[in-house]
């Protein structure tokens, strides 16, 4: 019997689902990059390359780009590094390892506006915590969300807060994985000092999980929006200007559709690049 | 090289009673082999052995140092396991010299690059490579060891498993069921191997396996355990021939050791079915026991009398007959081991007669216990002698 019209039905509701909302609108998304089109405007023009060219030569368009890739290299090598740290500790931690993980996941299931606005307290100038905190160490605090030295710090601290509790889960999924027997061999072999057995077992054998927790991790990183909206707005100047950010205002502030589709395209080529890398590494797989 | 010696080792996991009041000694240079099923404990006591498992009383001694407090390093002790449990980054070389590197070269030492420069280094790696190279020459894996454990056979990877333990040159060996991964020619091959090896080094052996042909063949004296107890310790000869109780008599012996129910009859005489047997046990009439025969020890009578039966198969392995007889007096089924020279005369279906062979029948109590007995009509001395008579095969 020939099954492939059985296998083209079974494959129809999920093609027509990711035709419909991933590929036409993303094709939409490419075409509207060459147009001036404004949102809501009943006439477009196709303007060609133009977006493109404009784009090379944005100010705000590069400080967003290296803003971003600032945040991103402060981001996932600090929540990624604690993440791996916190999941040893958690398996070791025994009875208290099921409080210590829901504690770490907690921030991750949590609405990110309500928490930036938590966040914005803490970080207050005169009555939030953080600097009363330094206040007692005699130390003067900044104004860490409108200082153009520390904003970009700041919203690290609390994109790591948010989002290291994933990767913790993450980590303890794969640390769950390595094989105990090979612990038992390192201890029996004199590998008993947890920074040898780091070294020895838990490294090398969890590369494969530190590689997809990197690429995962970067991936989320550079989507960075809802707490620069909420808390700083690009301030101040435009030393919290991110990519999403500045897609955000070009296409739904300043309703240049047209030009903010061509940053879209931009940041999904950035993505693409990560996650092919994924992909390259993960079908030939680090294993031994 | 050094003894061994367990003093009333418990372990509970939760609410079980894993390893209960087990004490053993194992002689310098000893083979002894744990054997039982699934569950038995046998794993856990060779854990607690390495120090990997602490038990919740009693005392290990190695040599004559009670090592209880000693991490597992520092016990002198190699552990072999079942999956072999080798670094799969690592080359079978490094495999090998890891714990030498750990225990001869400082954490500064062993770090890449930096570690090379610090004096002295050369030296101390110069000699852990010649030492693993000796030993890789011993078990003839010296071409292998560039390689990965994934480019390894499963018998290539069984030998580094060997090498990481040898090349520390320990004390105590403890092997979890070693051979339980590997093919069965191999296995018998690893066997041979495995029991030279013990003899060329001299050290002291403790054997984890549920294959009770390795038990018997590899070692001095075999532990035969279940559920968490040591039912009888002693020379493979011995657990054959004379085992203290009925779990030990139907886990060592292939076919199993055939049992059937009995009664204790006028005068002490036992009585399988309607046969009395030429045996007899100092106990109340009335009593029921079961009877273990092994397969060779029941003996087809030619003319017909016995226990009556009928062979429901042959199996003909070449060097010997195995015949299942259905017993219709007491509904059981017997196995039997006959010479390939009764080829002919058997056929299935056919009627035949059993009788045991004198001064083979063992009687067990409702407890598994043995019972003694003696030789119906001869004075009261018991033919067997109870128990965990211990020896020692040279």
């Amino acid at each position: 019997m020939n099954s492939r019209p059985v296998a083209y039905v079974l494959m129809a509701p999920a093609a027509v689902l990711v035709t419909l909302f991933v590929i036409a609108p993303v094709g939409v998304l490419v075409l509207l990059s060459f147009s001036d089109w404004q949102l809501g405007s009943s006439t477009l023009r196709y303007t060609g390359l133009g977006n493109y060219r404009q784009l090379a030569t944005d100010p705000v368009f590069w400080v967003s780009l290296r803003n971003t890739a600032f945040y991103v290299a402060l981001v996932v090598p600090v929540a990624t590094g604690l993440a791996l740290v916190a999941a040893i500790a958690i398996r070791g931690a025994g009875r208290l390892a099921a409080f210590y993980r829901t504690a770490f996941f907690l921030p991750v299931t949590t609405t990110v506006v309500a928490m930036a606005l938590a966040w914005e307290f803490l970080l207050h100038p005169s009555f939030g915590l953080v600097n009363l905190l330094l206040a007692e160490f005699g130390v003067r605090g900044p104004v860490w969300l409108r200082d153009a030295d520390t904003v970009l710090y700041a919203l690290a601290a609390i994109g790591v807060w948010l989002k290291f509790g994933y990767y913790v889960v993450l980590f303890l999924a794969g640390l769950s994985t390595l094989p105990t027997d090979l612990y038992d061999a390192a201890a029996v072999d004199g590998i008993d000092r947890p920074l040898d057995r780091f070294r020895y077992v838990t490294w090398p054998l969890l590369g494969p999980t530190v590689l997809f927790v990197v690429v995962v991790a970067t991936i989320q990183t550079f989507q960075v929006f809802e707490i620069v909206a909420t808390l700083t707005q690009g301030r101040p100047g435009r030393a919290s200007e991110v990519l999403l950010f500045t897609i955000f205002q070009e296409g739904f502030v300043y309703f240049r559709t047209g030009y903010a589709s061509a940053l879209t395209v931009v940041f999904l080529c950035l993505i693409l690049v990560l996650v092919l890398a994924k992909f390259r590494y993960f079908d030939r797989k680090v294993y031994y | 090289m050094s003894s061994l010696s367990l003093r009333s080792v418990s372990k509970r996991f939760g609410a079980t009673n894993v390893l209960n009041d087990i004490s053993l000694e194992v002689t310098d240079g000893e083979f002894v082999t744990l054997v039982g099923p699934s569950g038995c404990g046998k794993s856990t006591l060779l854990r607690v052995i390495a120090g990997l498992e602490r038990q919740d009383a009693g005392q290990v001694c190695i040599g004559a140092r009670a090592v209880d407090d000693l991490p597992p390093a520092q016990r002198e002790t190699a552990m072999v396991f079942q999956s072999y449990a080798l670094y799969p980054h690592m080359t079978a070389e490094q495999n090998i010299a890891l714990s030498l590197e750990v225990r001869r070269l400082s954490f500064a030492r062993r770090l890449p690059l930096v570690g090379g420069l610090l004096p002295g280094s050369a030296r101390a790696r110069h000699a852990i490579r010649a030492e693993v190279r000796q030993v890789a020459e011993q078990l003839e894996i010296a071409h292998l060891l560039g390689r990965k454990p994934s480019a390894l056979s499963g018998g290539q990877q069984q030998r580094v498993a060997l090498g990481r333990a040898m090349v520390r040159r320990p004390s105590v060996f403890l092997m979890d069921e070693p051979l339980s991964s590997l093919d069965a020619k191999l296995r018998a091959q690893m066997r041979v191997e495995i029991s030279d090896l013990h003899r060329r080094l001299g050290a002291t052996f403790v054997y984890v396996t549920h294959d009770q042909t390795e038990a018997m063949t590899m070692s001095n004296r075999v532990a035969v355990m279940h559920a968490g107890r040591i039912g009888q310790c002693a020379t493979p000869v011995t657990l054959y021939d004379d085992p203290a109780t009925l779990d030990v008599a139907e886990m060592i012996g292939t076919p199993k050791i055939n049992t059937f129910p009995a009664l204790v009859g006028p005068g002490g005489r036992l009585v399988v079915g309607s046969l009395p047997l030429e045996a007899t046990a100092g106990l109340p009439e009335g009593t029921a026991l079961t009877i273990a025969l092994r397969p060779e020890h029941l003996v087809p009578q030619a003319d017909g009398s016995g226990l009556a039966g009928r062979i429901r198969s042959i199996e003909d392995i070449g060097s010997e007959l195995l015949v299942r007889v259905a017993l219709a007096d007491i509904q059981c089924d017997a196995i039997v081991r006959l010479p390939v020279g009764q080829r002919d005369r058997q056929s299935v279906g056919r009627a035949v007669g059993l009788r045991p062979a004198p001064g083979r029948v063992l009687a067990f109590d409702r407890t598994g216990l043995r019972v003694p007995l003696a030789q119906a009509g001869a004075a009261a001395a018991p033919i067997l002698a109870r128990g965990a008579a211990a020896g020692q095969r040279s």
